[in-house]
């Protein structure tokens, strides 16, 4: 008996290495180890043993058939897993073929420019306000200390609704419209992006553009502060390499005023087409407010200061991405939105 | 204002070349634009006379001249026509370098030629027609031989500035040399004004009466007798040269020069031709009339002041003087005005003349009432040192008003470093105010600043410590961070939310474009907007470049339509594009209301790739976007109403969009026929929403739906409906009979065709049922699921299909 079971095995195994198809596999299982099998019948026949014999035989029979269902199972992975191969192998692309076109949207670069100078002030204290485009000659102009007829005036050159209502030529009217409605609160910490328009149309002037207007009053403030911040702002938005320079300007409404270059982003200073050779580039005005700003929108000049600053979003976009034509950025052209 | 480094050098000592000074004239807060060195490179021009000229053998339109080069004679040929023997004139001599390039000696038709006589143009010094014609004649006074590149200033530079408006005072070279030497620590050295006087007084004969002080504080007149008129020196000649100006002749040139050293314009009228003895400085009347210099026939516009004679106009005050009292190649007699006109009336006439010159935009400036005298000083000086003119005694003045020619302002050196944030010595803020020549008088811990008279720009104490700043230095400023309470940052709710909303376009795929906030009004006939219609009520520009864009825009979609065609123009076919901006609704306020309005539109179809074409846009593409954006906006209650009536729109594909039950925008296809008005390649597709409706319908709580531990019962339903039932209706019907447990409902096809009767669709839906705490059974969903098919019966006549 136990010779016609080691038979049985080495039959078995001869045969499995003969099959190649996982369902041979499943046949040589019902063949020997099914209810009518031979390894069934085997044990079945045990019944003509002796007590003594039937437990020694027993143990041999299951040692056979766990035997027999290793083998059963290897072969059976062992065919599953050639065939995935194949299967994979027939599979095989080329992965150099273009990926899907996926829709993905674009922010205007304006946008996605106003919003990292937004980040960047929110993230040093400051609120975000706005206010009405078209705008009274109150707020623009005589709030700013420029009354009818100052020759300051002809800076910008500007787009009339009526006699006292325009298109607001800069977002500095939004320092006297905050002021009233903070006063006497301190500190007015705030910044206000903003739709400006003034009478030019050129390579470099669009009749309608963007500014981000800055303001901080409070006890204590100089232009050291202001230059603290701006350099911030600089570093933050053009590299932390960056310097600043200061240079004496003019605004009606700040005293002492400063247009503010950084050095330059491309050159790093030593001089290049970009800076014109300087070095440096202008990206902004800002100065001290003015003591009338301040008092007509209800601070007292000797008790607070403050400083201020406007910054084209436009120039700082152009600066930024590289863009030499200002009409680019309202042509709306979709193979230019899609870059950015 | 152009500068010549040369012209400053006459008032100051400098010890720095033309490019370092503007530099520190920049960082001083005069900014200096260019340094231009328009004779860069040239040499070797020397001063001839010629001695003899004789005709060229060979060529009948060249000369032979000999030239005497002071002590040598050199040979030359040209083919100038305008030399004579005896002239003086420039010399290129060989080796000499000039624009064009390099002299040689040369061979004309024969002749050995050592050189070549210059014109103005060829020495870079005028292009006009004029200059090219001939030879430039030099005054008779230069004597051969004399080195003309140093004579004629052809070494110099010239510094052009752009002045900010404060700084108009920067008009006069002796003003920016004051500049120059309180920035280099020099002293300024003004000309010295003499001259002798004839005995007779002015005032015996002449008069002056100014009507209205206001609009002319100060007038005065000086006469100068005997006057040569001719070519002005060359130094005076390079000097208005190099400020853009034309030499004309000296008594023209002479005024001119004061004007640009001084600041202070002023006019010269030839005596002889001023009747009745007086000058009368009155308003204009109705309907007066004058010819300019510039030999125009000009109506005067209403309170434009005019200079008179005693019987007739002679001048435009502070802009242009009148043919009739102009100064002649035979004018001996000349009275000079030296006025101070009020800023705002000169610059109103200005304006309304359409005429601007040197002297308006000196005195629509303002110029200093103190300098006015001074000039007239000088220009007689130069009259009689360089026209051989006689001085007249006295000098006549309609100011009595003479002040102090400075303003006091109190000044602390703690607020200049508390404004500055620096820590600056006294000593060194005083320093400054010494060089800039302001006066310094100590009170108590303060001082009394006097500030000249011609720097109109300093009222307060703040302006002085801009002078100290930037004197001392802008880049000495120190950097700090403003220290006091901490802040927080804040962005508004509203500016958040529509922050938000542009990033939700983006990520459904959509292009952000930006559009001019004026349109032309062309814009409403192209979209067939009826006479009426509330968005043809705009707000109008005035004044606007052009009419394309003279109005405010009331709706984005003619902007987001031309953007469209200019896309279309440029073969971009495929378009997904949003737009969020302001639109301007005239009410009854002074400023109008803005409200900000989102527009998305759409063409084409999706970008195609090479497994698959993309997918085609339509209005439900359109929906789609509109659903995702109010569900995530968290706004419920919105809804379309069908309509047919929006001009623009498509009339079976159109709707207007109601949230919280107003009308907030419309949806649709763009009606073909605004399509072809704006030359578009294909169907559009587009949306308008008033985003501040939208924010107001906005629910500001989150309800957050726990995830289901028990397992969905799914039913698929085919009905069949009616053609004109709205899907919309079907669907309330469904959720309002399948009780709670109808958790979602989605519509996954439509059909109409063969398989049904004509006028009848097919609505297929899948609906899941799910209760939180239980795994439902099927009676109850089949009970849920006939209520819904008695509902549909019962009240749409809607059937199982």
């Amino acid at each position: 008996m136990l010779e016609k079971l080691l038979v049985m095995q080495e039959q078995i195994s001869k045969e499995l290495n003969k099959t190649d198809l996982p369902t041979s596999v499943q046949d040589l299982r019902v063949k020997y180890l099914g209810k009518k099998g031979e390894l069934t019948q085997i044990s079945r026949s045990m019944g003509s043993l002796s007590p003594e014999e039937r437990p020694i035989m027993g143990q041999k029979v299951n040692e056979v058939k766990d035997t027999i269902e290793k083998m059963l199972a290897e072969k059976m992975q062992e065919l599953e897993k050639a065939l995935l191969k194949k299967q994979l192998k027939k599979e095989k692309i080329d992965v150099t073929l273009p990926g899907r076109v996926l829709p993905m949207g674009s922010k205007h670069i304006l946008d996605t420019v106003t919003d990292e100078i937004k980040k960047i002030f929110l993230g040093m204290g400051y609120s975000v306000y706005n206010g009405p485009q078209i705008e009274s000659d109150y707020y623009n102009f005589e709030r700013l200390n420029l009354p009818k007829d100052h020759p300051a005036r002809d800076m910008q050159d500007s787009f009339y609704i009526t006699d006292s209502v325009l298109l607001r030529t800069h977002t500095s009217p939004m320092q006297a419209r905050t002021m009233d409605k903070l006063s006497p609160q301190l500190p007015v910490k705030i910044i206000c992006p903003g739709t400006v328009y003034r009478r030019d149309d050129d390579a470099t002037h669009s009749p309608m553009f963007h500014q981000v207007e800055g303001l901080l009053v409070d006890k204590d403030i100089s232009l050291a502060h202001l230059k603290g911040t701006l350099l911030s702002f600089a570093r933050q938005m053009f590299g932390e390499d960056r310097q600043i320079r200061l240079r004496p300007s003019f605004f009606p409404f700040t005293e002492p005023s400063a247009e503010v270059d950084i050095s330059c982003f491309m050159c790093g200073g030593k001089g290049c087409r970009l800076c014109k050779n300087t070095g440096w580039i202008e990206i902004l005005g800002s100065g001290m407010v003015h003591p009338s700003v301040l008092e007509m929108s209800g601070y007292d000049p000797t008790q607070v200061t403050g400083f201020a600053f406007g910054m084209g979003v436009e120039r700082i976009a152009m600066l930024k991405y590289g863009i030499d034509d200002m009409r680019l950025l309202f042509e709306n052209d979709v193979c230019f939105l899609a870059q950015f | 204002m152009q500068v010549s480094y040369r012209w400053l050098q006459d008032y100051v000592d400098i010890d720095i070349n033309p490019e370092e000074l503007a530099e520190r004239l920049t960082m001083a807060g005069l900014c200096v634009d260019r340094v231009e060195r328009p004779w860069a490179g040239i040499s070797g021009i020397v001063a001839g006379k010629i001695v003899k000229l004789e005709k060229h053998p060979n060529a009948d339109k060249l000369l032979i001249c000999q030239i005497d080069m002071g002590g040598k004679t050199i040979q030359v040929v040209t083919g100038a026509p305008n030399v004579a023997v005896g002239n003086i004139v420039p010399v290129a001599v060989v080796g000499a370098k000039l624009p064009k390039g390099e002299i040689i000696k040369s061979e004309l038709r024969g002749v050995e030629s050592f050189g070549m006589l210059c014109s103005m143009s060829e020495l870079n010094i005028d292009s006009s027609a004029e200059a090219k014609a001939g030879i430039w004649l030099l005054l008779d006074s230069i004597k051969p031989g004399t080195d003309l590149v140093s004579e004629l200033m052809l070494d110099d530079a010239v510094l052009e500035f752009d002045l900010t408006p404060n700084r108009s005072d920067c008009l006069s070279v002796i003003n920016i040399a004051r500049e120059v030497a309180a920035i280099l620590g020099k002293k300024v050295k003004l000309p010295k004004i003499s001259y002798l006087e004839s005995k007779e007084d002015i005032a015996d004969t002449f008069a002056i009466d100014v009507q209205n002080k206001e609009l002319c504080p100060r007038y005065t007149a000086k006469l100068v007798q005997g006057v040569k008129v001719g070519e002005s020196p060359l130094w005076m000649q390079h000097y208005l040269r190099s400020v853009g100006m034309r030499p004309i002749n000296n008594v023209v040139d002479i005024s001119n020069f004061v004007m640009l050293e001084w600041g202070q314009p002023l006019h010269t009228f030839d005596f002889d031709t001023l009747a009745g003895g007086k000058i009368v400085v009155r308003s204009v009347k109705p309907g007066e009339k004058i010819v300019t210099l510039d030999e125009e026939e000009r109506e005067l516009p209403q309170n434009t002041t005019l200079i008179c004679d005693g019987e007739k106009a002679v001048c435009i005050a502070g802009i242009m003087g009148g043919m009739n009292t102009e100064i002649t190649q035979a004018t001996e007699n000349i009275l000079i005005e030296s006025a101070c006109f009020d800023m705002t009336a000169i610059r109103r006439a200005s304006k309304a003349l359409g005429l601007r010159s040197e002297s308006s935009q000196r005195f629509e400036k303002g110029i200093d009432i103190f300098t006015t005298h001074i000039a007239s000083e000088r220009a007689v000086q130069l009259l009689v040192n360089l026209c051989n003119g006689v001085a007249t005694k006295g000098m006549l003045d309609s100011w009595d008003d003479a002040g102090e020619p400075y303003v006091c302002i109190k000044l602390n050196s703690a607020k200049v470093n508390a404004v500055l944030g620096t820590s600056y010595d006294p000593a060194q803020i005083k320093d400054v105010f010494e060089r800039l020549e302001f006066g310094v008088e100590n009170q108590g811990e303060d001082w009394l600043i006097k500030v000249p008279s011609y720097r109109r720009d300093i009222f307060i104490e703040e302006d002085l410590i801009e002078e100290v700043a930037r004197l001392l230095g802008y880049e000495n400023i120190p950097t700090a961070l403003p220290f006091g309470e901490i802040t927080e940052g804040r962005i508004s709710e509203e500016q958040a939310f529509y922050d938000k909303l542009v990033e939700r376009c983006m990520a459904l795929g959509l292009r952000q474009v930006i559009n001019y906030g004026f349109i032309g009004p062309k814009a409403w006939d192209l979209l067939g907007l009826a006479e009426s219609d509330a968005l043809r009520k705009t707000i109008t520009i005035k004044n606007p470049l052009n009419i394309e864009q003279s109005i405010m825009r009331t709706t984005l979609l003619p902007g987001m339509l031309a953007t469209a065609a200019r896309n279309n123009s440029r073969r971009n076919n495929d378009l997904a594009i949003f737009e969020r901006g302001s639109v301007f609704i005239p009410g009854s306020e002074e400023l109008p209301d803005e409200p900000m309005h989102l527009a998305v539109l759409l063409m084409g179809r999706e970008t195609a790739s090479w497994q698959s074409v993309g997918r085609e846009y339509d209005f439900y593409y359109l929906k789609g976007i509109l659903e995702l954006l109010c569900k995530k906006a968290k706004v419920s209650n919105w809804y379309l109403l069908a309509a047919d009536d929006i001009s623009f729109l498509h009339p079976g594909q159109g709707a207007h969009i109601y949230v919280n039950y107003k009308k907030a925008g419309y949806i649709g296809q763009l009606n073909p026929l605004v399509g072809k008005n704006y030359e578009l390649n294909g169907r559009a597709y587009i949306l308008e929403l008033n985003l501040d409706l939208l924010y107001t319908a906005k629910s500001s709580v989150f309800e957050f739906s726990p995830l289901a531990k028990f397992p969905p019962s799914t039913r698929d339903l085919a009905l069949v409906a009616k053609n004109d039932i709205p899907a919309v209706k079907v669907e309330e019907e469904i959720k309002r009979q399948g009780g709670n447990y109808l958790k979602s409902l989605k519509l996954f096809d439509v059909y109409e065709g063969i398989q049904l009767e004509a006028g009848y669709r097919s609505l297929a839906y899948a609906l899941t049922f799910q209760a939180l705490d239980r795994t439902l059974t099927d009676e109850e969903v089949n009970a849920a699921m006939e209520a819904i098919l008695n509902g549909l019966q019962d009240n749409l006549q809607v059937r199982l299909r």
